[in-house]
């Protein structure tokens, strides 16, 4: 064997995943589609605004030629474009009627460079959720069983938050968070007291508000509050792949990266019924290689981890590797996105605030946490801030030129909210990714071809957003100008999930309660693709806890040689 | 024209900013993207007397620093050549045709006084940037307007201006890394907004 595990990816999972393996002495080889990105050296972040390539903007014939998805995230522009894939080189297929916004970052660390650092745990709720209503197969584990390793993540990445005792957000070993403002804290007042159950609460993000020593020793230092984090940070002080995982696990000696190696299939044994390595397509020679290990950990983030599994069939497995259960590719979840209020208040004290905090406010899921579901199943929560705005937002704000522009770009604006609900997302079979029969890419891999569509409980969970967020804006004295009812295509979250879920039974599952796939004793996955609900919390941080205690146990598995 | 005379069109939007007043280098700018020397589009001497003029009346320099400070016509300029698509040049041209074309008595608008430019302006900005009844699909953009090709040319002079050195150190404030979050600040006059990126 060349190597005692390769993991597939280096994004959020597979930093996590190579970090504890080689900490637990394993050689590991990390293998990643994408070239190589360093810290500082290709960070954006020292760009100020009047050095930002035509204004922060791509060209507008290059952007409708090789950004038409990615153009859709918010994090996309002059400084990131880099970071970004070119649709144009990356083809994926979708039914018509039915577009499906897959954002990507094809380099080292992947979307973990780019991601937007809200991290949250889910809850007991959450695990028994599916079943409870029984949608989806029930989860092979409960809160209790991830919950030391929600401790172990947030304590190594760092997450700066707030202790609430609130059931359905267990706390954590959170970092001082970053205070709401003044008119948040209004706000906060208004909402908490006219709508029992409800909280606001500083958003939780992976963003190092102090740094503790073992941040130190790998070279992290606090947020300087710049809201650049999108850019990449020469301070290290966002948790990404290559801030914080992957220079863990290079400090053991045991850690293995090779780039530009896009992962085509995993090689099955029929005899052994392991897996015993990865065939990789060089992206730049296209050139194949084969390596080999004693465990592998595919985690090449939802879409790539199911179009890996499907193109590794066999004539063992002919539905693809470890897919006797026909749920590999299916099932796939985001959270409903593009949910979004706007307000504006003359009612909120008249003070401002200094730097730019890389979060907002939180609003925790607070509908159907009973058990007594109403016209809709699960819930959602919100993402948002008060801010004031001047310059060019508010010298376009309303007619005028001359002094009179110029009056208006200068002076504080009223305090403003931007409101964004997430919701939760049901598992369902046919909202899946297959591969395509006769396309493939520059690499002579299939296209993958993702059908998903929103069914009624996600269109009811979305009237209700809008609803609950107008009410709030509202009985805290807002006035709504802007409300955004319809979602935006699913992937615009850019949560995708659940191609390979965990459960119980391996007929209706691919992965056991260790994130272990039933059919494939040696391989592990521990990306997004094994959720087997999506809650309305962002997802990375359970990412990374499965993909600590999957490490975890495939060590002491190999250790006693159970594989 | 410009460059029948052997100077190059850096050193001469250099002149002619410097000409009509402004007191800020082009450099301010250059990395936005100034229009190269080979490059596809360029401005014409009358198109480029018509945008500085333009610029000039929309965010003057007052007590503080202008758009030609700021660099805007040079920085538009290479928007134009380094940004826009074909579609959007020729959008913005026509647009500033027609503001050339406001005069009664057919003058060009970079000939008229400044008040008189200023006078046309103001109310072909009433009228082009009046409220209209499309849907607002853009929560952090302004709300529809009556000539949304008006809106948007005024959108990149401003936001050009905004995002220049000498807008947001003399006329707003900024902080490229704050290094500490102060959630409560009091107001005094002297209280600039913040601009650069950042939602919150």
């Amino acid at each position: 064997m060349d190597f005692d595990a390769i993991v597939i990816g280096s994004g959020m999972s597979g930093g996590i995943a190579a970090k504890e393996l080689t900490e637990r002495g394993m050689k590991t080889l990390v293998l990643e589609r994408g070239g190589n990105v360093e810290r500082g050296k290709d960070s954006a972040d020292w760009m100020r605004p009047w050095e930002l390539p035509n204004g922060g903007n791509i060209p507008e014939q290059e952007l409708a030629a090789d950004y038409p998805v990615q153009s859709q995230c918010y994090a996309l522009s002059s400084a990131t474009k880099q970071l970004f894939v070119k649709d144009s080189e990356h083809p994926y297929t979708t039914p018509e009627d039915k577009p499906f916004s897959w954002i990507r970052g094809y380099h080292l660390g992947g979307r973990s460079v780019m991601w937007g650092r809200q991290s949250y745990r889910l809850s007991a709720m959450d695990f028994e959720a599916n079943v409870r209503d029984g949608h989806g197969a029930d989860w092979p584990i409960r809160y209790d069983d991830i919950a030391p390793w929600y401790d172990h993540i947030e304590r190594f990445i760092g997450v700066s938050g707030s202790r609430e005792g609130l059931p359905q957000l267990p706390d954590g070993d959170f970092l001082p968070p970053f205070a709401l403002n003044d008119a948040e804290l209004q706000f906060k007042s208004a909402i908490e007291g006219n709508f029992p159950g409800r909280k606001v609460i500083p958003g939780r993000v992976a963003n190092l508000s102090e740094a503790r020593e073992h941040h130190r020793e790998l070279g992290r230092a606090p947020c300087q509050v710049r809201s650049l984090c999108e850019r990449g940070c020469t301070y290290g002080a966002y948790h990404s792949s290559i801030n914080s995982s992957l220079p863990a696990a290079e400090r053991t000696g045991n850690l293995t990266v090779v780039t530009d190696a896009i992962g085509h299939s995993i090689i099955h044994d029929p005899e052994s019924g392991k897996a015993t390595g990865v065939r990789v397509i060089d992206a730049n020679t296209r050139e194949a290689t084969t390596y080999t290990a004693k465990v592998i950990f595919c985690c090449a983030s939802t879409i790539g981890t199911a179009q890996i599994l499907l193109n590794s069939k066999s004539e063992a497995m002919p539905r693809g590797l470890a897919n006797s259960s026909d749920m590999v590719g299916r099932n796939i979840m985001d959270h409903l996105y593009g949910l979004v209020t706007v307000a504006i208040f003359d009612n909120m004290p008249d003070s401002y605030y200094f730097g730019r905090r890389p979060t907002g406010f939180y609003i925790p899921r607070y509908r159907n946490l009973d058990g007594s579901d109403g016209d809709y199943l699960r819930g959602y929560g919100f993402q948002g801030g008060f801010s004031r705005s001047g310059g060019a937002g508010a010298a376009m704000g309303a007619p005028g030129i001359g002094e009179e522009l110029k009056a208006h770009g200068r002076a504080l604006g009223p305090w403003t909210m931007f409101l964004a609900g997430f919701g939760e997302i049901l598992p369902h079979p046919d909202n899946r990714v297959t591969l395509s029969e006769s396309e493939t890419d520059q690499w002579g891999i299939p296209l993958p071809h993702i059908d998903v569509a929103l069914r009624e409980n996600e269109l009811k969970l979305a009237a209700a957003i809008q609803e609950d967020g107008r009410a709030m804006a509202e009985a805290a004295g807002g006035t709504v100008v802007t409300s955004l009812g319809t979602p935006q295509p699913p992937g615009l979250g850019i949560h995708e999930m659940g191609t390979a879920r965990m459960g119980t039974d391996p007929a209706t599952s691919v992965l056991n309660k260790w994130n272990q796939a039933h059919d494939v004793p040696n391989l592990f996955i521990a990306d997004g693709a094994a959720m087997a609900s999506s809650g309305c919390q962002n997802p990375s941080l359970t990412y990374m806890a499965l993909s600590a205690r999957a490490a975890d146990t495939a060590v002491s598995m190999l250790a006693e040689g159970a594989l | 024209m410009l460059e029948e005379n052997g100077l190059s069109r850096r050193t001469l939007l250099h002149r002619a900013l410097i000409l009509a007043g402004a007191s800020a280098a082009i450099g301010a700018c250059d990395a936005i993207g100034l229009a190269d020397d080979d490059s596809p589009f360029r401005f014409d001497a009358e198109q480029l007397a018509l945008l500085t003029a333009v610029a000039d009346v929309m965010i003057p320099k007052g007590n503080s620093v202008g758009a030609l400070d700021a660099g805007v016509p040079a920085s538009f300029e290479g928007l134009m050549a380094n940004w826009a698509s074909a579609e959007t040049r020729v959008s913005m041209l026509d647009q500033l045709a027609l503001i050339d074309a406001l005069d009664p008595e057919d003058a060009a608008f970079a000939s008229l006084p400044a008040e008189r430019q200023a006078e046309l302006l103001t109310a072909h900005d009433a009228a082009a940037i009046a409220p209209s009844d499309a849907p607002n699909t853009n929560p952090f953009g302004p709300p529809p307007a009556t000539n949304p090709e008006y809106q948007r040319l005024k959108q990149l002079l401003v936001t050009l201006y905004y995002l220049s050195e000498a807008a947001l150190t003399q006329e707003i404030a900024y902080t490229h890394a704050p290094g500490e979050w102060k959630p409560s600040v009091p107001v005094t006059p002297d209280t600039r907004p913040e601009g650069g990126p950042g939602m919150f």
